[in-house]
């Protein structure tokens, strides 16, 4: 298995070449293209999830959380990637445990084990949920982000605002704090922060999908 | 101060380093990280002082809020007990420009792309009257003046104009301006319906001289891309 | 006439400079500013009612601005609505391009588009979104969301239709759904082009539809 990453850093796009025999895991929404050769096989449940579970996220956050797994059976093939939203992918070699914020997982490795550990929060003040995803195990894991890619060794604590999170080592200890008051958080427009200490690596993206999707939705014609 | 730009052009950030006893003003909800000693005093847009100027102030920033759009509200950072980081982004992607002010200068800005000031740049929010209503700008423009730097962020990319003579631009597409520039509200083309029906509805004609920053995007023009494919 | 694209590949922006008496025709609301002096007008396609009747149907207006230099020269600055890439190419005489209806950004008058080219049905499942057919001779920009890849195809290629810009017409193609029930439920799209031949298809890496299914729930709610 081979993947590139293209387009880089606004609008990335991933190439992933299967050998015969091997399988690529993806969101579902997240094909560009494939080749001819390649079988698609939707599925409505994670390994430990199943169809309910996967109905049950989708009315939490609006997010759904469908995978597609792409086989090449007897002649290689490959499958073209791109999350939703504009923004980069980092490809991440997982070997052991990373936390990945829901909206920003793109595919895996099947053998990668994809948990919803909730360690949910509805934002009270944009309605739009936040929770947590754990991958396990060993190999590939794509991620997006909603603009560019930071990331940051975390030496000393740091305040990161939700919406900017991509993923986190499990080394790092976090709490999900308020900022302030409750005058100040509201008009502050801060919201929920995630307040890290410890140390280890976390990833941010250069946008916050909520601050966007309230600039533009109220725009919109009603739903 | 230290201050650094990132990721420009297409998803630009700020990294701003502070030292006791330095502040910066950023609005609100642009907070991407800071460290845990930053303390936050939330403040209402304009600098009008006594009771019915800030009452005025808490006026304005409340219709801004719930017309949709620009808050009005700036968030003043103070690192305490030591020097402190402030991260900060705006909502919309594209570019970010760090633009110096000397006094006698003074920038008009569309109030949507306001990012952030030093403590020596004054910010008055300017009625636009009518004008800019139908401008589709809301309200208010933010008017800046003062010594220090300001960063403004464009929706899309940045692309400044010397204007020297006259120039139009789609009101959608104006990030800010110098003040020597004269400016006035018109319908594109002539005749309402050719306006209507050409899409550039509302346009500013600007006459002078002067600099110009645009965007290349524009919140309208986004939403009427993207209505067609919303799901019903 | 000039042209350059600055600005690119994340948020393009086309700039035109004409000389006395030339004319660029481009997408109704791609103007983001010009020199005073320049004339502007606008048409339809299809004459007043078509284009009004799509305008009803939930977007696409399919309106035209004209841009002309009368006496002196001048630049007009055109951008489209969706963030990415715009990419420009001459069209021989007679040789066509078919490009979804929100990727047209301008064109010069002598290429001729085709807006009731019914050959497209089921290409795009949201209302709104159509086939387009330009025909050269003549110049014509078309813009991306996301960025703009080039895709020469030779025997097959699948791609989902959300991510087509355009293709030459010299292509067969044809259109399936994928995922079943479960696909259009939740990823908003789920159809893909088939294509066969040989010919460029221009492939963006962004899909609206997945990217209106992210804005969906930050829309209002309707009063009941």
């Amino acid at each position: 298995m081979e993947i590139k990453l293209e387009y880089r850093p606004a609008y990335s796009m991933a190439t992933v070449n299967l050998n015969p025999g091997e399988s690529f895991r993806a969101e579902s929404g997240a094909m560009v293209g494939m080749s001819a050769e390649l079988e698609m096989e939707t599925s409505s449940r994670t390994q430990k999830g199943g169809v309910l579970k996967g109905l049950a996220r989708k009315l939490l956050t609006g997010e759904s959380f469908f995978l597609n797994t792409f086989h090449a059976r007897t002649v290689p093939g490959h499958v073209m990637l791109a999350p939703a939203n504009v923004g980069d992918l980092v490809l991440h070699d997982l070997n052991g445990e990373l936390l990945v914020q829901s909206t920003c997982y793109v595919g895996s490795e099947p053998s990668i084990d994809i948990q919803t550990k909730l360690g949910g929060f509805k934002n009270f003040f944009g309605g739009r949920g936040f929770f947590m995803l754990k991958a396990v195990g060993k190999g590939p894991l794509l991620l997006s982000a909603f603009g560019a890619i930071l990331e940051v060794d975390v030496t000393e604590p740091f305040i990161i605002d939700t919406g900017h999170l991509v993923a986190f080592e499990p080394t790092l200890d976090f709490k999900i704090r308020r900022v302030g008051s409750w005058f100040s958080t509201f008009f502050s427009g801060e919201g929920l922060v995630c307040h890290f200490t410890g140390r280890g690596k976390l990833w941010i993206q250069s946008r916050n999908p909520g601050e966007f999707g309230g600039i533009v939705g109220p725009m919109l014609p009603p739903r | 101060m230290q201050h650094e730009l990132l990721f420009k052009p297409s998803f630009a950030m700020a990294k701003f380093h502070l030292e006791p006893g330095e502040s910066i003003i950023v609005e609100a909800g642009s907070m991407v990280g800071m460290s845990p000693n930053m303390t936050i005093k939330t403040s209402i847009g304009g600098t009008r002082q006594g009771f019915f100027g800030k009452f005025f102030n808490f006026l304005i920033a409340l219709v801004r809020k719930f017309l949709g759009g620009e808050s009005m509200f700036f968030n003043t950072y103070v690192p305490t007990g030591g020097p402190g980081a402030v991260w900060v982004a705006p909502g919309m992607v594209g570019d970010m420009v760090a633009v110096p002010l000397s006094a006698g200068m003074c920038l008009i800005i569309q109030p949507g792309s306001f990012v952030a000031s030093t403590p020596g740049i004054v910010l008055k929010t300017r009625w636009g009257g009518l004008k800019s209503i139908l401008g589709r700008e809301g309200a208010f423009l933010l008017e800046a003046s003062g010594d220090g730097m300001l960063w403004v962020n464009s929706y899309g990319g940045v692309k400044e104009i010397q204007v020297d003579g006259a120039f139009i631009c789609d009101t959608g597409h104006m990030v800010c301006f110098d003040s020597s520039l004269n400016y006035r509200l018109r319908m594109a083309g002539k005749g309402m319906l050719t306006a209507f029906k050409s899409g550039e509805g509302l346009v500013f004609e600007f006459s002078g001289r002067g600099r110009l920053w645009l965007q290349s995007r524009n919140l309208s023009t986004l939403v009427s891309w993207i209505t067609p494919a919303l799901p019903r | 006439m000039q042209s350059r694209i600055e600005l690119n590949p994340e948020y393009a922006l086309l700039e035109v400079t004409l000389e006395p008496g030339e004319k660029v025709v481009a997408e109704s609301g791609a103007m983001v500013g010009m020199d005073s002096h320049l004339k502007l007008t606008s048409q339809s396609r299809g004459g007043i009612l078509k284009g009004l009747a799509r305008k009803m149907l939930g977007g696409e207006s399919f309106f035209q601005s004209t841009f002309e230099a009368e006496s002196a020269p001048g630049r007009v600055l055109l951008a489209p609505g969706a963030p990415g890439d715009i990419r420009e190419i001459e069209l021989p005489a007679g040789r066509s391009l078919m490009l979804q209806s929100s990727a047209y950004l301008a064109s010069t008058p002598d290429v001729t588009l085709d807006t009731k080219w019914g050959g497209a049905k089921g290409f795009f499942s949201g209302a709104g979104l159509f086939l387009l057919k330009a025909t050269g001779p003549g110049r014509i920009w078309f813009n991306s969301f996301g960025a703009m890849a080039t895709q020469a195809v030779a025997g097959q290629f699948v791609v989902d239709t959300g991510h087509i810009v355009g293709f030459e017409e010299t292509l067969n193609y044809s259109i399936s759904k994928v995922g079943g029930l479960k696909g259009l439920l939740f990823s908003g799209e789920g159809l893909v082009a088939r294509f066969a031949g040989t010919g460029t298809v221009y492939v963006q890496t962004r899909n609206p539809a997945s990217f209106a299914a992210f804005l969906h729930p930050f829309r209002p709610v309707k009063n009941e």
